[in-house]
């Protein structure tokens, strides 16, 4: 045989093996299959990635055929993954944007093929945004190997580095934020002997030393103000302990911890006696979509580390007015979580103003740790809190986010193995219900089961980050700092 | 004597691949077992991605694949002895190549002797055998005949760039000088290769810097991890590697067109030639080998497989003296029953001995783990564990962290993510069948509690929650004990803390604990501390309310007697009691 008869004949093979065979079902299950991960009824965005999935069973072949409304048929056939094509799904979900999809799954198993019962997914009119942005790092203790922040493009599995520790040694980072979903305005701690506050604002990266006399300590947990003037800080003074209990791993706590305001444009740090008080812990601030509020926890401060678990955090807003940079005396309790031994964490409002958004757990601010947290939302107008059932799991569910015409929450979750922090994405409905969440789309979902990093604070943004990566490596390295005042 | 017989070349690198196997086999075992556990090699498409992205990605999985294997000390010492050749006769062909005569063979050996003498530091890693040679063997690789030449010179260094880091270097340095003498090519066609090729090497590092990979330069550089420690890899050690894995074939070639001898003479120069690269490096290596670290390494292998009696073996062949060798020590002791009577016959260096401190290290951590874990500290053994791997400086994860992972989570009840680790090890190739095995015991809880040791710790293990201080450990242990009070090795360990940290008053409150254990007789080591004790506050042993052994009261007598009555008693002690309490509480 000559060569190119040879190629032909391993071409035909491979063309004969790809070929899809027909589905000729020898029973039909009246249930749905068990997937893994769960996309069964789940509402999505129109551009999300390709929902591949695995059935819970044993088999040797999977067929799916998902069909949209308007009969259109995406059709794939696996060993084991059902993996559908990127172009072909995205072209699915536009011809089905505000409609449903049927999606048909049938397994081979012992040579014969079962059909379960369809189910449905259904597609959202209200788009999602660009991407998300996340810090992968191993659920450790103190020390920290390989980590950094990603960004997803959420209609593909494309994941790029922002900033990776490989890049400074023994840096570490965290705590991105962004202003309203704006990809040019991000802070983000890096950590070490080189630490400091990336701060970028419309392509302009500062290297900021948010340490002043003033403040117990660099800035931490940040958040935007609307106008982009702003970014809300808490000052943490954090202490670790380990628990020696099966179920229960690590405490973070606070010694001692107070809420400022940086002013982007005076670049100096303010605050009141409100958020800095003597007597109580402030951390997590949050403002308000119209700039007007300031949220924040706040807990009596207790003997430290002995009464760590009396630490309970009450949810609080204060006014603010950010012409002239000052805040109300009057401090308002939205969420009293003391009085009924629970403890308020990560507040986050709804770009509409409507509701807020927070963890709670028995004690202390560091939720991801608390197998009990629960996520809850807060009627703005009535008061009234309620469990988010349709998404809480047995297992912790912690920092949340809204993508920025609020239609849509990620919120992380260890509801896989109890461990390693995984996103979850959930339509949220204008009355403030939500669907049923789902797991990010990977493209082999056995990477939600094998990696062995978490996934921190899952943030959407509208557009790509754009960071001068050579900028910061060079200010970091040079400890080149911009000193942030104090007011 | 014709040394050019390619016998006698061959029958010397025979006789050196004999030397380091023997050296690494029967010298520094436990420096060839420690390489293996600190990777994770996975056979999946993610993994083999993830290594074969970076520069010298492709020399790094060939190392961590050949790593593997020194989970046995013999295959692992095989393969370091066969690198180790392979690299000599490599070098040897490429000085043949350039023209060198046979009497300069001895010189080829130099680069390896130099990486052997690095190999006894264990934080050199193998890639630093795997890569030189990848670049070696593609060095004979000439483009003489190809149609596609020009591609291949121009991909050339991209792909040698990504295969081996910076032995690529070694590659252009042989190439050049090659190509300079055969003239094979016409000089300004040569030339423009030559210039491309170095363009190349010296771009594309700057290349992947400003594409934003998230590396230092000098680590792009230099692509492959010689070191654990990447940046202080980038060191001038490796570099002198480098260059004598380029220059001793240059070297060799051009001593050859400077010194002509024959005959007798040719032996002599041989011979001396010899002594002085084989003595040289011989001494260089010797003064390397670091017997010290060895022994903590073993005592380390040994706990890790739970060989109990050959750590008792070796501290009775050698008294350890480092806080982390004598910590294994007194956990081989007390697992075998021994701790609370024999722990004072060895040199015991406070509680930095019994349980060592908590540092920032991938080493320690890891031995101390394997002592909480054995106490029952179910969650401080997994704590240190899981800090020991990610101390590790190059970033890699550890396999037997992983198994232990999985070991504390299945004693904890955490199956789900117990499941997770075992699904990761299922992917590696030697302990794949322990992670299946292991898989098949979750879903059925009888099956899990057969397992005695797990059966045992999670009934040690605490179920009241505290939070763990390491600089409490009497209290710790107390509250281990309290949980189940059939621990025998939370009470010895509690017992030994009070005795290491002389505090006499703490251990007879304690001491009382010890009646759920059941002694046949007080062990011999807390008779020691009562008694004395007891002689503290009465003028003799009449009335002691314990069963002593009437051999340590009369030792006890005779003791004192000594320790009174002479300003200078300790040699005199030394000999006779060095072993007791009494000895430890006076003079340690």
């Amino acid at each position: 045989m000559n060569r190119i008869g040879y190629w032909l004949m391993v071409c035909t093979f491979v063309w004969l093996t790809a070929c899809k065979e027909e589905v000729v079902p020898s029973k039909t299950v009246d249930e749905k299959p068990v997937l893994f991960p769960d996309y069964v009824e789940v509402t999505i965005p129109s551009t999300i990635a390709p929902l591949n999935f695995r059935v819970e069973a044993e088999y040797e072949k999977i067929d799916v055929k998902v069909q949209g409304v308007q009969g259109e048929v995406l059709h794939v056939q696996e060993r084991s993954v059902a993996k559908f094509p990127v172009e072909d799904w995205t072209a699915l979900l536009a011809q089905n944007r505000g409609g449903e999809l049927k999606l048909t799954v049938s397994l081979k198993q012992e040579g014969k093929w079962i059909q379960y019962a369809p189910f449905s997914v259904y597609v959202s009119e209200a788009p999602i945004d660009y991407g998300l942005v996340y810090r992968l790092i191993a659920p450790g203790y103190e020390v920290y190997s390989k980590m950094g922040i990603y960004q997803r493009d959420l209609s593909n599995f494309t994941q790029t580095a922002i900033y990776e520790n490989t890049l400074i040694p023994s840096s570490c980072v965290n705590c991105h934020s962004f202003c309203h979903n704006d990809p040019t305005k991000m802070s983000l701690h890096l950590r070490g002997d080189h630490g400091g506050t990336i701060f970028l604002n419309n392509g302009t990266v500062d290297f900021l030393n948010t340490k002043t006399q003033q403040t117990i300590s660099s800035c931490v947990y940040p958040y935007w103000h609307p106008s982009g003037r702003f970014v809300a800080y808490s000052v943490n003074h954090t202490q670790q302990v380990f628990h020696a209990v099966r179920d229960e791993r690590i405490e973070v706590i606070d010694l001692a911890s107070d809420v400022v305001v940086y002013d982007v444009e005076q670049n100096a740090l303010f605050s009141c006696p409100q958020l800095k008080s003597e007597t109580a812990f402030e951390t997590f601030p949050a403002f308000s979509p119209d700039g007007k509020s300031l949220y924040f926890c706040s807990a009596v401060r207790q003997e430290m580390p002995m009464d760590y678990q009396k630490v309970k955090y009450n949810l609080c807003r204060i006014a603010f007015d950010p012409e002239t940079k000052t805040f109300s005396q009057q401090v308002d309790t939205l969420v009293a979580a003391a009085s009924e031994g629970k403890s308020v964490s990560f507040p986050r409002p709804t770009p509409d103003g409507k509701y807020l958004v927070y963890t709670l757990s028995n004690y202390g601010n560091f939720s991801i740790w608390h197998r009990e947290a629960d996520l809850y939302m807060l009627d703005l107008q009535s008061g009234k809190s309620r469990r988010l059932d349709e998404i809480n799991s047995p297992d912790v569910e912690s920092y949340h986010s809204f993508s920025s015409n609020g239609r849509w929450m990620v919120f992380s979750s260890r509801r896989l193995d109890g461990l390693y922090t995984r996103p979850y994405i959930v339509f949220v409905g204008e009355d403030g219900r939500m669907g049923k969440p789902f797991l990010l789309p990977q493209e082999d979902p056995e990477q939600n089961e094998m990696s062995l990093y978490s996934y921190n604070i899952p943030e959407f943004v509208t557009a790509p980050v754009s960071l001068d990566i050579h900028a910061v490596e060079q200010k970091a390295m040079k400890r080149d700092y911009k000193n942030v005042g104090y007011e | 004597m014709n040394i050019a017989n390619s016998k006698m070349t061959w029958g010397t690198t025979l006789v050196f691949v004999v030397c380091a196997y023997l050296f690494f086999y029967g010298i520094y075992p436990f420096h060839v077992c420690y390489q293996e556990q600190y990777q994770l090699f996975l056979f999946s498409s993610a993994y083999t991605s993830e290594m074969l992205s970076k520069p010298g990605g492709l020399a790094e999985y060939i190392a961590a694949y050949l790593t593997q294997f020194f989970i046995s000390p013999a295959a692992g010492a095989f393969i370091l002895a066969f690198l180790l050749g392979m690299l000599q006769r490599l070098v040897y062909t490429a000085a043949k190549s350039l023209g060198a005569d046979d009497k300069f063979y001895p010189l080829t050996f130099l680069p390896s002797l130099f990486y052997w003498m690095l190999l006894c530091n264990e934080n050199y890693m193998l890639v630093g055998l795997v890569a030189p040679i990848l670049a070696l063997a593609l060095y004979p690789l000439s483009a003489k005949g190809l149609r596609l030449w020009v591609v291949y010179y121009i991909l050339m260094p991209l792909g040698l760039y990504f295969f081996v880091g910076i032995s690529c270097w070694i590659w252009f340095i042989l190439w050049f000088a090659y190509e300079w003498r055969e003239r094979q090519w016409p000089r300004r066609v040569f030339l423009a290769f030559a210039g491309w090729n170095l363009l190349a090497f010296l771009l594309f590092p700057l290349v992947l810097k400003y594409a934003g990979w998230m590396y230092p330069l000098q680590l792009l550089f230099f692509g492959t991890n010689f070191f654990r420690f990447p940046l202080l890899g980038v060191s001038s050690v490796v570099i002198v590697y480098m260059l004598l894995i380029a220059c001793i074939p240059l070297l060799a070639a051009w001593l050859s067109t400077k010194v002509r001898s024959d005959g007798r003479r040719s032996v002599v120069f041989v011979a001396v030639l010899s002594l002085l690269v084989f003595g040289g490096c011989g001494y260089l290596i010797h003064r390397a080998t670091d017997m010290e670290k060895e022994e903590i390494l073993a005592y380390d292998y040994y706990i890790q497989h739970r060989d109990w009696k050959n750590v008792i073996e070796l501290a009775d062949r050698k008294v350890p003296s480092s806080p982390l060798s004598v910590a294994c020590l007194n956990l081989a002791l007390c697992k075998e029953g021994m701790m609370a009577d024999r722990m004072f016959h060895y040199y015991q260096n406070g509680t930095e001995g019994l349980l060592p401190s908590f540092t920032k290290d991938f080493t320690a951590p890891l031995i101390t783990s394997e002592i909480y874990y054995h106490i029952g500290f179910i969650n401080t053994a997994q704590r240190y564990a899981f800090e020991a791997m990610e101390c590790i400086p190059n970033m890699n994860k550890n396999v037997r962290v992983i198994k232990r992972l999985a070991e504390t989570n299945i004693i904890n009840g955490e199956y789900a993510v117990a499941r997770k680790y075992l699904h990761l090890l299922q992917q590696t190739m030697f302990y794949h069948d322990w992670a299946t095995e292991t898989l098949s015991l979750l879903s059925d809880e009888q099956k899990v509690e057969q397992n005695e040791e797990w059966r045992q710790l999670r009934k040690y293990r605490t179920k009241k929650d505290f939070l763990f201080s390491e600089q409490e450990p009497d209290m710790m242990l107390g509250f281990v004990f309290s949980q189940d009070e059939t621990n025998r090795v939370a009470y010895e360990y509690l017992m030994a803390v009070c005795l290491l940290r002389k505090d006499l008053k703490s251990f007879l409150q304690y001491y009382p604990l010890g009646k759920s254990i059941g002694y046949a007789r007080i062990p011999e080591s807390y008779q020691e501390a009562i008694v004395y004790a007891w002689g503290l506050q009465h003028k003799d042993m009449t009335g002691i309310p314990y069963p002593i052994d009437s051999n340590v009261l009369n030792r006890v007598n005779a003791y004192g007697r000594i320790y009174t009555s002479y300003a200078n008693a300790e040699p005199m002690l030394r000999q006779q009691y060095s072993g007791t309490y009494w000895y430890y509480l006076h003079f340690r």
